[in-house]
């Protein structure tokens, strides 16, 4: 799954939900599917089926009727008994007649019922034409027991077969109702396994989504936000893990990784700075101390200068006396002697110009070290800058 | 994987690509800010990859450049700078640089950039 976790944020909640939405979608299509399957079913049902039977059933109380009429009819004497018996018989027929269109319109194409429909038409053609050629005319004729003869003989078995043909047609319309039913219940029984089943899968699928996208989005997140609180409190030794993604949560964990290695040199660039600095301190506070120490050897060897120079003065004044009082031998025995004792002060002289020449070199070191401590400084800045970035 | 040198002159940079190139799985053998430095670095260690800036402290990159081409002139030298700077870049490739990474660097770039030098160097 390393290529969905290397899409962008963006799509990968575009696929997770999107996913979500596909199975809310397919349930959805499904289920208008199934609900307009049992919608049909029931349409027709009732606009077919119920219908169908219903003529079938009146059809046959037509077909009774009509017989009774006939036999009522072959009993009666008189002309107007037969003629409203007659026109009864007449309305029926009519009656019938439409009940047989409904009839073959409903069983349309059903392939079982529509034979025996066309059956029971021609069935019922042949009885009409007994009965309005031979039968009725026979009555009216005054024959009642010839046309009873009649009617009860091959007429009655033409009535035997509509009626049978009839029960045969409601038996098949009554079984092919009761088809239904049973494909509805067991269609109804598939659907709900299959919502149950793709309704369970739909919440597995999301739920498995939601974790997943959890894990590979919300946990990281978490962990970048954790160190991030680490090193907001002074701790730079976070350890970002690396998952090699190309997301945006990858391109986050790869530039904070970036950042506290960042901040690590910087600060240890700093630290060694500081240690420098600090020995750069104990090198100044040594060389002041020297320079002070070095201040009081100058010093004294300025006392020191000056008492020499005073006995200096006093030798020469000293000759100079010798010289006047024209002891000339004496002044000679004199003067080496003063000018044995001027030598020395001449060489103390020079070790006194020698000290505070070393403590000139001590104080020309200060200047070098307060140089270095200039470019330390310059450093140190540079650095703080780098903040700014 | 390779073995890096990088030289720049701002700590926050070194320390950033130091992180990208152990990320792509190269090993860092040294950082510095300091052109005489890296010299000295390259000539004793096995370095296979260099990464400078055009602009160093002490020592500009382009000096760098040319100092470890005089050594070994098959050597894999990236040079790296902000946009703006066009001139150094021919410049830097006329003298042999395997390429320009330009700040802000990101790491497939520099992971590809290694990974072509490198496979056209064997």
């Amino acid at each position: 799954m390393k290529w969905f976790v290397n899409f962008s944020t963006k799509s990968k909640l575009l696929v997770g939900f999107g996913l979500m939405i596909i199975l809310l979608a397919a349930l959805s299509a499904m289920s208008y599917i199934e609900i307009r399957g049992f919608q049909s079913m029931l349409k027709n049902l009732f606009e077919v089926d119920y219908p169908f039977s219903l003529e079938i059933a009146k059809l046959r109380n037509n077909l009774n009727r009509e017989r009774v009429l006939l036999i009522r009819m072959m009993d009666s004497t008189g002309r107007i008994e037969y003629d409203i018996l007659h026109k009864e018989i007449k309305e029926i027929d009519k009656e019938n007649n439409e009940r047989f269109e409904k009839i073959s319109g409903l069983a349309g194409n059903n392939q079982d019922i529509m034979p025996l429909v066309n059956e029971l038409t021609d069935l019922r053609k042949a009885f009409q034409k007994i009965r309005d050629t031979q039968t009725i005319p026979m009555i009216y004729a005054g024959k009642g027991k010839e046309a009873k003869t009649l009617f009860l003989g091959p007429q009655f078995e033409l009535y035997e077969k509509m009626r049978s043909t009839a029960i045969k047609i409601s038996d098949l319309s009554e079984g092919h109702a009761k088809e239904i039913m049973e494909l509805t219940n067991r269609k109804v029984k598939v659907s709900i396994y299959t919502f149950v089943i793709a309704g369970m899968l739909a919440i597995i699928i999301g739920m498995a989504m939601a974790l997943y996208m959890t894990r590979i989005i919300a946990g990281p997140l978490k962990e970048i936000s954790g160190a991030a609180e680490r090193v907001a409190y002074g701790d730079i030794t976070v350890r970002i893990p690396s998952d090699n993604r190309t997301d945006e949560v990858g391109t986050l964990m790869l530039s904070f990784g970036m950042m506290v290695e960042s901040l690590k040199m910087v600060t240890q660039e700093i630290r060694d700075a500081v240690n420098v600095l600090a020995s750069s301190s104990s090198g100044i506070l040594g060389i002041t101390t020297q320079v002070s120490s070095g201040t009081s050897e100058v010093q004294k060897s300025l006392i020191e200068v000056t008492t020499k120079v005073e006995e200096g003065k006093r030798i020469a004044k000293d000759i100079k006396s010798l010289a006047e009082q024209s002891n000339q031998e004496k002044a000679l025995t004199l003067s080496n002697k003063q000018l044995a004792e001027l030598a020395e002060v001449a060489s103390a002289v020079e070790n006194i110009g020698q000290t505070i020449a070393r403590n000139v070199e001590s104080i020309n070191q200060a200047e070098a070290t307060a140089q270095n401590l200039n470019a330390l400084g310059q450093k140190l800045k540079n650095i703080v800058e780098q903040y700014r970035f | 994987m390779a073995r890096v040198l990088i030289a720049d002159s701002s700590s926050f940079i070194r320390g950033s690509l130091k992180y990208v190139l152990e990320y792509s799985g190269h090993e860092v053998v040294d950082n510095t800010d300091d052109g005489e430095k890296a010299l000295s670095i390259y000539r004793n260690f096995k370095i296979d990859v260099v990464i400078t800036n055009v602009s160093l402290g002490d020592k500009e990159g382009i000096a760098l450049l040319k100092a470890i081409k005089e050594i070994d002139k098959e050597a894999v030298v990236f040079m790296m700078s902000s946009p703006g700077h066009e001139d150094s870049v021919n410049e830097a490739l006329n003298l042999g640089a395997s390429g320009f990474i330009d700040k802000p660097f990101k790491q497939p770039e520099i992971a590809d950039m290694i990974k072509g030098a490198l496979k056209g160097k064997k």
